[in-house]
């Protein structure tokens, strides 16, 4: 509400500190009305203006608030310019509280807020001289000058003239303004000096900016002290308020620093999501994004409280500054980084928790590998069981039954040497049901695994599969060497089935098979000339697929209606 | 007409070997593998060898093995391989040897003494025998352009009998004809599908298996 009649309101007042400064009734030297006015006006207006950018760019920080209450403590000076006495009384009143805001923002930023009992202690004082300390002085009686010299308290900066004698209340009060000033100098360098690399990319344009203002004020302050000629002092006055000029903006590129670093997040997020989380990788994007080269990611193993580096060496996390990644509450790992970086603990969280979510994100991965591994193993086992059944099946069927069979004919045979007549054509007929039962049991067994395909390979196996076709089948290609027995065993029982299907379903005239290598593994097709219309995930043609990926390998059909099947499966070799 | 007879199955073994002796065949020795068979045959060497294709220890080819080892070792003697699998393969593995008797029947065949009995003589006598249902498997398998179709049916059955390994005089026995005609059929079968007549009764059976394996 109040933000949009801010500027308004900063207009207003320069303005009013104009009329105030020209008609005010003080006789100002007319060489000085202009600087003093746009000198003055720039620093106020630049307060507010900037002050109103930074807290709209970064509202978590009071820095912006304070730079606009510093505007118009700025702009209040000017009340002093209006001879009246209570013009005059309020002008001293409201005389220093742009010093006291000037301190406050300077030993609070960037965050606007005092975070430490001596940040407080300078606060404090800071404010004790300016509106109380001048209350004191109108009590004790100061009085206004006359209307005919230029405004007191030095609002249009001009030489002492030699006449100031200072007395020691005036000696005592510039003391302590020198004895705050310092502090606040040796606050600003023992925080700029604890700080991070990262701390100090925010830090160090506001504080850069508000030294120089100091030690311009200081070095005014202490001018006669020094031995300076006065017309130093009136330069020097002149030079702060300039420097005044341009700080806000360096107080604005600061703040924007720390908030770079909150978009960092974003990057940081999308970075990581850019390949996997491994450590090294995790690691130099969060040293970026914290910019500290020295962070170092370690993790905690399952467990135990012992933290290890990406060498599985144990590491103390005791030493730096450490902020822990976790997952349901339990640390997984942590980061050792900068202590300066807690200063900006929020920062380093989000880093944390983006960095937390890759590595879990990674674990998740990992497991889930792992499990395919797994599945893709055990899945192979089963092809492999499978086959070892089939083949301890047929190998029965061929010791046992058929062996049984074999010998009964023979008994048979013998028997009918022994009968005559009617027994003689009953074991006749027998032997012949004996026969056809053992060329069934030869067939089911064959079917269900072809000793052949052992003995003699693809080739052999195939061809035989050829010649027993119920439909012309033309063996275009089969590789000489014989590959794993597991992919040679899948590629026969993809071209059996696909070749079963293709006689009972495609009426078609041939089938071609063709088992050709394709640099990792076998390639098998079949295809036929029939009607096509096959259902890939008929339970035969499923089962295949099935088997094949197994093997890691890829089964696929086509089969347009009325322009033929095709069987294609791509077998990985080992 | 001495034979030994190599199966693991004892009753089995025991059967063949009584069928063989009531037909008049001196049986010499009963072996149970491979080994012992390749033993007995260097310590009394046969006429003729009945061996099961499949015995231990692999229970896979160790009677195609054998019957090769036989082939170089002792080339004057018939070895009959009996099976349970009806596979071109095997068949033409033992009798492409070209190196004597070498025959592949089907192990139920020894129900049918005489088959088995004239498999044996054949095999004696440096002949070859195919079994039927291994030569109707190659015979059937169809065809894009079949050119055994070309054939009269006359001319087929003789073809499939010569791959049995018979002679024309066999030939002509089992179909009954005579054996002029054998000849006459087996003439226009080969011109009509571009073989060459052979110089003896065994590369004749190779080529008409090899041209049917084609």
């Amino acid at each position: 509400m109040t933000t949009r009649l801010v500027p308004v309101a900063a207009v207003l007042a320069g303005a009013a500190a104009s009329v105030a400064l020209v008609r005010g009734g003080y006789t100002v030297p007319a060489e000085l009305v202009a600087p003093t006015l746009v000198l003055s006006l720039a620093v106020a207006w630049s307060f507010v203006g900037v002050g109103l950018v930074a807290r709209r760019r970064r509202p978590d920080s009071r820095t912006g608030l304070l730079m606009v209450v510093f505007g118009f403590a700025w702009l209040a000076r000017f009340v002093v310019a209006v001879d009246t006495t209570p013009a005059f009384v309020v002008g001293v009143l409201l005389g220093s509280v742009a010093l006291s805001v000037f301190v406050q923002l300077l030993v609070t930023f960037p965050t606007g807020r005092t975070e430490s009992a001596g940040q407080r202690v300078l606060v404090g004082i800071g404010w004790l001289l300016s509106v109380p300390l001048d209350a004191v002085f109108l009590a004790i009686g100061a009085r206004r000058g006359r209307g005919d010299g230029p405004p007191p308290n030095g609002l249009v900066i001009t030489p002492s003239g030699g006449e100031f004698r200072p007395d020691v209340v005036d000696l005592a009060v510039q003391a302590v303004v020198v004895v705050l000033l310092v502090s606040v100098l040796v606050s600003v360098w023992t925080r700029w000096r604890a700080a991070g690399a990262a701390a100090r990319r925010a830090l160090t344009p506001g504080l850069v900016g508000g030294t120089v203002v100091v030690a311009t004020l200081l070095v005014e302050r202490t001018a006669i002290l020094l031995l300076l000629p006065p017309s130093a002092g009136v330069w020097l006055a002149w030079s702060a308020q300039v420097v005044l000029v341009v700080w806000p903006a360096a107080l604005l590129l600061g703040l924007l620093r720390s908030r770079l670093d909150r978009s960092g997040i974003g990057r940081l997020v999308v970075e990581l999501g850019g390949g996997p989380a491994v450590p090294e990788r995790l690691r130099s994007v969060v040293a970026r994004t914290l910019h500290d080269p020295s962070v170092e990611l370690v993790h905690r193993r399952p467990g135990t409280d012992e933290f290890v580096d990406a060498a599985g060496e144990r590491v103390e996390v005791g030493g730096r500054a450490v902020t822990f990644l976790e997952r349901e509450g339990e640390p997984i790992a942590a980061l050792l980084h900068d202590p300066a970086l807690t200063a900006e603990p929020d920062l380093v969280e989000a880093v944390a928790a983006g960095a937390g979510l890759a590595l879990e994100n990674e674990r998740l991965h990992a497991e889930v590998r792992h499990q395919l591994r797994e599945v893709r193993a055990s899945r192979a086992r089963l092809v492999e069981a499978a086959d070892g059944a089939r083949r301890r099946v047929e190998r029965d069927l061929h010791d046992g039954a058929q062996q049984r069979l074999v010998a009964v004919g023979l008994a048979l045979r013998l028997a009918r040497g022994r009968s005559s007549g009617e027994v003689d054509a009953l074991l006749a007929e027998a032997s012949d049901e004996l026969t056809a039962a053992l060329a069934e049991l030869r067939e089911l067994a064959r079917g269900i695994y072809p000793p052949l395909l052992t003995d003699g390979g693809l080739g052999p196996a195939l061809l035989s599969l050829a010649e027993r076709a119920p439909l012309p089948v033309v063996l275009a290609a089969v590789p000489p060497e014989r590959p794993p027995e597991t992919v040679e065993r899948t590629c026969y029982f993809v071209v059996s089935e696909a070749l079963t299907n293709a006689a009972k379903h495609a009426a078609a005239a041939k089938v071609e098979v063709s088992v050709v290598p394709d640099g990792v593994g076998l390639r098998v097709e079949v295809v036929d000339d029939g009607v096509g219309g096959a259902d890939a995930d008929g339970s035969g043609l499923r089962g295949l697929a099935d088997r094949v990926a197994a093997l890691g390998g890829r089964l696929e059909v086509s089969s347009p209606s009325g322009r033929g099947t095709r069987v294609t499966a791509s077998v990985p070799c080992g | 007409m001495r034979v030994i007879v190599a199966d693991d199955a004892a009753l089995f073994r025991g059967g063949v070997a009584r069928l063989i002796a009531e037909q008049g065949m001196e049986v010499i020795a009963e072996v149970g593998d491979a080994e012992a068979l390749l033993a007995a045959v260097r310590a009394d060497p046969p006429d003729a060898v009945v061996v099961d294709i499949r015995m231990p220890p692999t229970h896979t080819t160790e009677g195609l093995d054998a019957a090769r080892t036989l082939a170089s070792e002792h080339p004057g003697i018939g070895v009959l391989v009996l099976s349970a699998h009806v596979e071109p393969h095997y068949a033409l593995a033992l009798v492409e040897s070209d190196s004597g008797g070498a025959g592949y029947l089907l192990k139920e065949r020894v129900a049918d003494v005489e088959e088995l009995t004239d498999a044996l003589r054949r095999v004696a006598a440096g002949g070859v025998v195919v079994d039927p249902s291994v030569v109707a498997q190659l015979v059937g398998r169809r065809r894009v352009r079949d050119p055994l179709e070309a054939l009269s049916e006359r001319e087929r059955d003789v073809l499939a009998v010569m791959a049995e390994g018979r002679s024309n005089h066999g030939i002509g026995e089992r179909l009954h004809l005579s054996e002029k005609t054998v000849e006459a059929y087996a003439r226009s079968a080969f011109v009509k599908l571009g073989l060459h007549a052979a110089p003896d009764d065994n590369r004749r059976v190779l080529a008409v298996l090899a041209y049917l394996r084609s």
